[in-house]
């Protein structure tokens, strides 16, 4: 079964298939809105992915700070996750954010403990929050800091937050008092969740797992890592697919039960009588 | 292949926690301690860096209010001591802005925009979205048991959920593979350098 | 606690009156707070793995090398970061050689036990679960490039299941979710529950 599933995954990482990728809602929607910003506009930038998930988040991030470089915004990058930081330095490099100014056209302003209090504190006082950078200079000093006082004092908050912190904490901490535009990266696995913060609108834009940032790295024209995965995340689905489906057909024409665990009867006598 | 040392030690770490598949080994549980080991560290400094730039430094300043923070951070040690009682006001400070700021949010985000989203009905989807809603919210209502005909609205509820925990498990498995791939990527082309 | 709370809720609802400033000053003042003591915190999980693997290595039991491995690189990680400062090479090799690539295949090995459940059990043997593994299906093509190839069904219907139903269940956890957090807030409010303090 492994070998099954290595073999599936390498094939076309060695032999690309080609299969045609389609850009999602969600992730039109995100694109939209960030090539909406202006030159010179300044959007804060969650780096609050681990190195767990970076398979997923980080060609989100740099995708999404390509484009942020050719709109010519301002990028104040944050993380409410101790890994983050680092992680922030490897995708502001890999987009290319090396050659601007750091203080003036970027800046990493390192990792606040706490979570969701974190979150509150720095929407409500940013450079209180964060009063010193990633390398612990004052961020009185950089200009790109001037004027921001506040979530309400910046254009968009763009987070890719896999966990907890997440999406749910910037929905409720900044968005719900502040109004800024959201828009987030998120995993597959929390596709699902934030669901209903996109449909309410308190989440402008949505970029889902490895193939909201192929989608992304589409738009953009600049096909990557994320896009070069596509032909293996769709064979491996088929194979979970046709598992399922061998699986459940194999029960339909058994003559005994199977003796196997089931995934929703579980529930359906314990509980509420329905 | 790369001939970078370190990219050979990420290679190796990889191989030796992908192990674990095949079953546990002395090479896993080095590579597993030895990731807990950077892990624990690495979240050690950053809170120094933390409590360094945004206490010490103030308190250095002259804003010697910073100093009860301090004390209070300090307190929470007080828990391998005789005198463990103390690491309970610190506790109760960062339970309290946890709760306080939870609350808040829940009330907001999660409440009063969520039904004011729901209540917006025009097209067939919303009227859907809002019919739904109310089944999946009547499952959880325990106070009273649904009886006669409206005993189907529950029943519905618990379908619409069922939905919902299916899209869960699908996007489970996508971000799982994802991964993987990821991984599959590094060992071939950054560490091997099979793939272009 | 209490106070506390009470004041980051009041910080929420005050707008623009400067008579009752002195709660957001107090709000954002104490919310900083919390993010020094929750730095403090951190070096409690690092202490609590000293403590259990020093005696493991002072013991000398079976895994008392593993043991030795764990506390020499948590040191290391933490001398380099403290003297040299996180941009240092020493440092910077460790996270990205170690850290990262062992937090990453951790999460990735989850993808083998994922198929062997699915060919072991994945079976549906009544209404929801076949409704259940039926979504789970249809998003799984759907959300992957190869459901368009397939159907043009599979992304639609992926898109309304993430749309209509998803939502609508989710959005009733959430709510439901919602309220447990403001009934055990307000039952820690009243000294009800007293678990945080460590007391029944």
């Amino acid at each position: 079964m492994y070998v099954l599933l290595l073999a599936v995954l390498i094939g076309p990482l060695l032999k690309p298939i080609g299969i045609p990728i389609k850009i999602s809602e969600g992730t039109q929607s995100a694109y939209d809105v960030i090539d909406s910003l202006e030159p010179g506009s300044k959007v804060v930038f969650g780096f609050d992915y681990s190195p767990g998930n970076a398979a997923e988040m980080e060609p989100q991030a740099i995708a999404i700070l390509k484009h942020l470089l050719l709109k010519d915004v301002k990028v104040i990058g944050i993380s409410f996750q101790a890994q983050g930081p680092m992680l922030a330095v490897k995708a502001f490099e890999a987009a290319g954010w090396t050659e601007k100014e750091y203080g003036t056209d970027y800046v990493n302003l390192g990792y606040r403990a706490g979570g969701q209090g974190a979150v509150a504190a720095f929407a409500s006082d940013v450079p209180g929050t964060f009063n010193t950078d990633y390398q612990g200079k004052s961020v009185s000093s950089f200009p790109i800091m001037q004027g921001v006082k506040t979530a309400a004092d910046v254009d968009m908050i763009i987070t890719i937050a896999p966990g907890t912190p997440g999406p749910e904490d910037y929905v409720r901490q900044v968005y719900s008092t502040y109004k800024t535009p959201l828009v987030c990266g998120v995993p597959a696995v929390a596709i699902t969740q934030v669901a209903p913060y996109v449909q309410a609108q308190q989440i402008k834009g949505i970029l889902g797992g490895l193939p909201g940032a192929a989608e992304y790295e589409l738009l953009m024209n600049q096909p990557g890592k994320a896009v070069a995965a596509m032909d293996a995340q769709s064979l491996a689905h088929l194979l979970i697919v046709a598992l399922i489906i061998l699986r459940n057909a194999a029960n339909i024409f058994s003559k005994s039960s199977p003796k196997s665990q089931t995934t929703a009867s579980a529930g359906s006598s314990a509980g509420r009588d329905v | 292949m790369s001939l970078n040392f370190g990219t050979w030690v990420a290679g190796l770490i990889t191989i030796a926690i992908m192990s674990l598949v095949w079953k546990e080994n002395p090479f896993y549980r080095s590579a597993e301690h030895l990731y807990v080991g950077v892990s624990a560290g690495h979240a050690v400094v950053m809170a120094y860096n933390n409590i360094k730039d945004m206490a010490f430094q103030p308190l250095a300043a002259g804003q010697f209010v910073w100093i009860i923070p301090i004390i209070l951070g300090i307190l929470l040690y007080a828990r391998y001591t005789k005198q463990a009682w103390l690491a309970r006001y610190p506790v109760s400070v960062i339970v309290g802005i946890g709760t306080g700021v939870a609350v808040r949010g829940a009330i907001h985000g999660d409440f009063t925009q969520q039904v004011a989203a729901t209540m917006k009905v025009g097209s067939a989807n919303e009227i859907l979205l809002l019919v739904f809603v109310v089944m999946s919210l009547s499952y959880f209502f325990f106070s009273r048991e649904f009886q006669g005909p409206i005993s189907i609205i529950p029943k519905a509820g618990r379908l619409v959920l069922m939905v919902a925990f299916g899209a869960a498990f699908g996007t489970t498995v996508m971000g799982r593979m994802a991964l993987l791939i990821g991984r599959i990527q590094f060992v071939l082309g950054d560490w091997l350098g099979i793939l272009r | 606690m209490t106070v506390i709370a009470l004041v980051m809720i009041l910080d929420f609802f005050i707008g623009d009156s400067t008579a009752l400033d002195w709660i957001n000053d107090t709000a954002v003042i104490t919310r900083s707070w919390g993010i020094v003591i929750s730095a403090f915190a951190m070096g409690l999980g690092a202490i609590n793995l000293l403590r259990r693997h020093s005696r493991s290595i002072v013991r000398r039991d079976d895994n008392a090398f593993y043991s030795f491995l764990l506390v020499a690189s948590m040191l290391v990680m933490i001398v380099l970061g403290v003297a040299s400062g996180t941009e240092s090479p020493g440092y910077d090799f460790m996270f990205s050689n170690i850290l990262s690539p062992a937090s990453s295949t951790m999460y990735a090995s989850i993808a083998f036990y994922i198929v062997t459940a699915a060919y072991r059990s994945f079976s549906a043997r009544n209404l929801e679960g076949w409704l259940l593994l039926i979504t789970a299906v249809i998003v799984m093509l759907g959300k992957a490039p190869i459901g368009s190839v397939i159907s043009d069904f599979f992304p639609v219907a992926s898109n309304w299941i993430e749309s209509v139903p998803n939502t609508a269940g989710m959005r009733a956890i959430m709510m439901g979710a919602a309220l447990g957090v403001i009934s055990s807030a307000v039952k820690m409010f009243l000294g009800l529950d007293k678990s945080y303090l460590g007391q029944r």
